[in-house]
């Protein structure tokens, strides 16, 4: 399903209604925003049933945290946040990772922000990139996840993920090697 | 491998290829096993990149199920969570201020005794 794409004075207007209690506003802004946090969970988490879990609490955890929402990041950067604390809390609770077959994951463009040079681009390597990922370990994966595909920066992720700003640079040297060393054995074992 | 090769192998995961310092970058111009390797890494970096334009489809459900779950939001207007702050601010301090005269009072009657 496509969502429309929604101007920011729109998407303004719903959070302002949502600060203020508008259930209606805020469901449209889940509506607006699942695929990204979603995507964001699964990534974190790597399993799709657990990941679903971390969506719906994070979406619960931001309900509860709308009127403190000052509006200073984005509103998308706010989810992402919370969805980092979310799946890192649920981490803590949960020791059981299973992997899903890859080509169970149905992988769609974000329609409102799509360059298409850059999307092609993307779509192409996407699945091999997603899939070296997943074989990272999870606390590695989350800080090169965090780095290198949403750019946050070092104190950011430390901050986030309770570890110090050494461990994290530490953390991101490891995981940036072994998925080098990942995506050349899926290069060779293709040739 | 020169050493030159290992400080590059070493540089480009952690600062990519772009912050290699001005020897370093002057050596993988020269050195073909270390371009490929950089090309490599800037192919990854790339790629990592483009994960940011990728989204998964949510399970259905999830926004409903969302929305099922939400309890009452407590809003709470500014100025009123300002205003409230005095009197829990006030009760706190008298509270304190009770038990520690309670205290002293059972010591000196203690010691009097």
């Amino acid at each position: 399903m496509e969502r429309e794409r929604v101007e920011p004075v729109q998407l303004q207007d719903l959070i302002e209604k949502a600060k203020l209690g508008d259930r209606d506003a805020f469901g449209e802004l889940v509506a607006l925003h699942q695929n990204e946090v979603f995507t964001l969970a699964v990534r974190l988490v790597r399993d799709r049933e657990l990941a679903a879990d971390v969506s719906q609490d994070a979406f619960i955890r931001a309900w509860r945290a709308m009127p403190k929402f000052r509006g200073d990041a984005k509103f998308s950067t706010w989810l992402h946040r919370i969805t980092v604390n979310t799946a890192w809390t649920h981490r803590a609770k949960e020791n059981r990772v299973r992997l899903d077959p890859l080509d169970a994951i149905v992988t769609e463009p974000r329609a409102a922000t799509l360059d298409p040079v850059r999307a092609g681009e993307a779509a192409s390597a996407a699945p091999k990139i997603e899939e070296a990922l997943m074989e990272l370990t999870e606390s590695i994966r989350a800080v090169v996840v965090l780095k290198d595909v949403y750019g946050w920066t070092h104190t950011e992720i430390a901050d986030h993920l309770s570890i110090s700003v050494t461990a994290a640079k530490v953390r991101l040297h490891r995981g940036r090697k072994e998925l080098r060393r990942l995506l050349d054995g899926y290069q060779d074992g293709a040739s | 491998m020169s050493i030159m090769c290992r400080a590059v192998h070493i540089a480009l995961p952690t600062v990519g290829e772009s912050g290699l310092t001005a020897p370093l970058a002057g050596h993988v111009d020269s050195c073909v096993p270390c371009r490929a390797e950089a090309i490599r890494y800037r192919t990854m970096y790339r790629e990592l990149d483009g994960l940011a334009l990728e989204a998964q489809r949510a399970p259905a459900g999830l926004a409903s199920g969302v929305l099922e779950s939400l309890g009452p939001v407590a809003v709470v207007s500014e100025p009123a969570r300002r205003d409230n702050r005095v009197p829990i601010a006030a009760v706190a301090v008298v509270a304190t201020a009770a038990a520690g005269t309670a205290v002293l009072l059972r010591l000196y009657r203690q010691r009097a005794a």
